[in-house]
């Protein structure tokens, strides 16, 4: 894992953030950010997928192992 | 050997969907149904109190690739499968897979799955250089491998085409889907992928209606095994209590399942041996036989819903761990399991584990003593000393107020978190959605 620097100002304010959360770390938060923002840069790619070929077969399929009941 | 992937050992990670934990000899002494199980959790590091993210594949899986729960999402609802499955699709593309992070460290991956939940449409092939979807409807095997069962093959060769189908077999031809038919399959995988490699297998077979091959079988004839199953899907459909003599069936086709498995856990170590792999072994969830008026796998966080059986085999460290541990550690500890030197069981294990159902309606907060059970539309909450009261059977919450408090401050910092999740999405998408603008 590499080791990215940013400013003490910076590490203050994301500790009052995360304060009280279950963010253990400001490398934690600063992570998740830029995990984020990174994946709605590139939404294109995640919202590109083809849907199922087979509609009707992936519900029988969900239906018939109970995953559409309560 | 060289490159990116020197000095890394090959991984084997085995999901099994809806195996409960104290089926399995090495959690509960009293169960005989996993010698092979047994065998190969005791020469490693078994765990006795590893604990789901959640009752069900989709609450459950995406969390224990990714480590993240999947976000909450206002439109869900429980019939609309194509947007459950949309939902799980971001999530898997927006956090790191487990297979994501063990091709970034030099790993061939592959994986074959049979849980129609762990599709390319959800997603779940990111990060993995081979994906083998095993059911009746996949181009990745042929269906004529997949069961032995006359049923099977009737309903596979378009037996909704006659009169004949009352019952609609041919809607449920994933009922049949058992590791025999794809065993093939894993063992190509393991000759052909190059070290070091990582190889995800997740199979079906204690999944509800249990139909097993008749050589596992040692309780639950033939008839009695379809009787159960009709009975059981009556039951789903109708709303009427299962009565007591199906009950027992169903618990008699649920332990063959479970023989099932083991045998395939047996043929599978067997097969692996001589790729020398660290084996990472979990069930995705628990599975209700009737406990609490429950069967299968219902939106539900009693422990035969969350507890799970779990080992690691061949990483140089054996015992028994009886701390509770988090599936969704399992991201960390599979990637630390790459290089084993070292390993510390200790660093994945929590006092508090958090479980939630889909969408966040329930969730779940247990320690090594207490349960808290928080529902979130009616706010809601009941206690369980599980210690004291392993069935969980009465609501202790109104005679231990500090123990509520205590384990609700857990809650409360996990629904802090979630805020503060959702306003850092919000805020990268604002963000990117107005960069697209200029």
């Amino acid at each position: 894992m590499a080791d990215i620097s940013i400013s003490d100002d910076l590490i203050e304010r994301i500790e009052t953030r995360a304060e009280h959360t279950e963010f253990e770390t400001a490398d934690d938060y600063a992570e998740y950010v830029l995990t984020e923002v990174l994946a709605s840069l590139d939404e294109d790619g995640v919202e590109g997928r083809e849907p199922a070929v087979d509609d009707d077969g992936v519900e029988d399929r969900l239906q018939s192992l109970g995953y559409l009941n309560e | 050997m060289t490159g990116p992937g020197a000095e890394r050992r090959n991984l084997v990670f085995v999901t099994v969907d809806s195996l409960r934990a104290d089926h399995c000899g090495f959690v509960d002494p009293d169960s005989s149904l996993t010698p092979a199980i047994d065998r190969v959790a005791g020469d490693g590091l078994s765990f006795t109190q590893a604990i789901a993210a959640g009752p069900r594949t989709p609450s459950s899986v995406p969390v224990l690739f990714t480590g993240e729960f999947v976000t909450d999402d206002p439109e869900w609802s429980m019939a609309d499968w194509r947007g459950r499955q949309q939902r799980i699709g971001r999530h898997m593309a927006r956090f790191s897979h487990l297979s994501e992070r063990l091709g970034a460290m030099g790993y061939e991956t592959a994986g074959i799955t049979a849980n129609p939940w762990t599709t390319r449409e959800s997603n779940f092939d990111a990060g993995f250089d081979r994906f083998f979807e095993i059911s009746a409807d996949s181009d990745d095997i042929s269906s004529t491998q997949l069961s032995d069962s006359t049923l099977f093959k009737l309903a596979d060769t378009g037996l909704d085409a006659l009169p004949g189908d009352f019952l609609g077999w041919s809607d449920k031809k994933e009922w049949f889907s058992q590791w025999p038919g794809s065993f093939e399959l894993v063992t190509e995988q393991l000759s052909d992928l190059s070290e070091p490699f990582f190889l995800w297998v997740f199979i079906l077979d204690s999944h509800q209606p249990y139909i097993t091959p008749r050589r596992f079988r040692e309780e639950a004839s033939a008839w009695r095994m379809y009787y159960s199953i009709l009975r059981y899907w009556y039951g789903e459909s109708s709303d009427e209590e299962i009565p007591a003599h199906a009950r027992e069936m169903i618990g008699a086709a649920y332990r063959d399942a479970v023989r099932s498995v083991d045998a395939f856990v047996g043929e599978l170590a067997d097969a692996v041996a001589p790729y020398d792999p660290v084996t990472v072994f979990c069930s995705d969830h628990g599975e209700a036989v009737g406990d609490h008026g429950n069967f299968g796998h219902p939106q539900a966080l009693y422990d035969e819903n969350l507890r799970v059986p779990m080992f690691v085999h061949n990483a140089g460290v054996r015992g028994q761990v009886d701390e509770q541990v988090s599936l969704r550690s399992l991201p960390d500890m599979v990637t630390d399991l790459a290089d084993p030197t070292g390993f510390d069981p200790a660093a994945y294990t929590d006092r508090a584990v958090l479980s939630k159902t889909e969408n966040d309606r329930r969730r779940a907060v247990r320690t090594p003593s207490w349960k808290l059970v928080r529902d979130r539309e009616t706010a809601a909450e009941r206690l369980y000393h599980i210690q004291e009261d392993p069935d969980e059977s009465e609501d202790v919450s109104a005679s231990h107020d500090e123990v509520v408090e205590s384990l609700s401050a857990v809650l409360d910092r996990h629904d802090r978190t979630r805020a503060e999740k959702a306003s850092i999405r919000r805020v990268t998408d604002d963000l990117v959605a107005e960069d697209a603008t200029v």
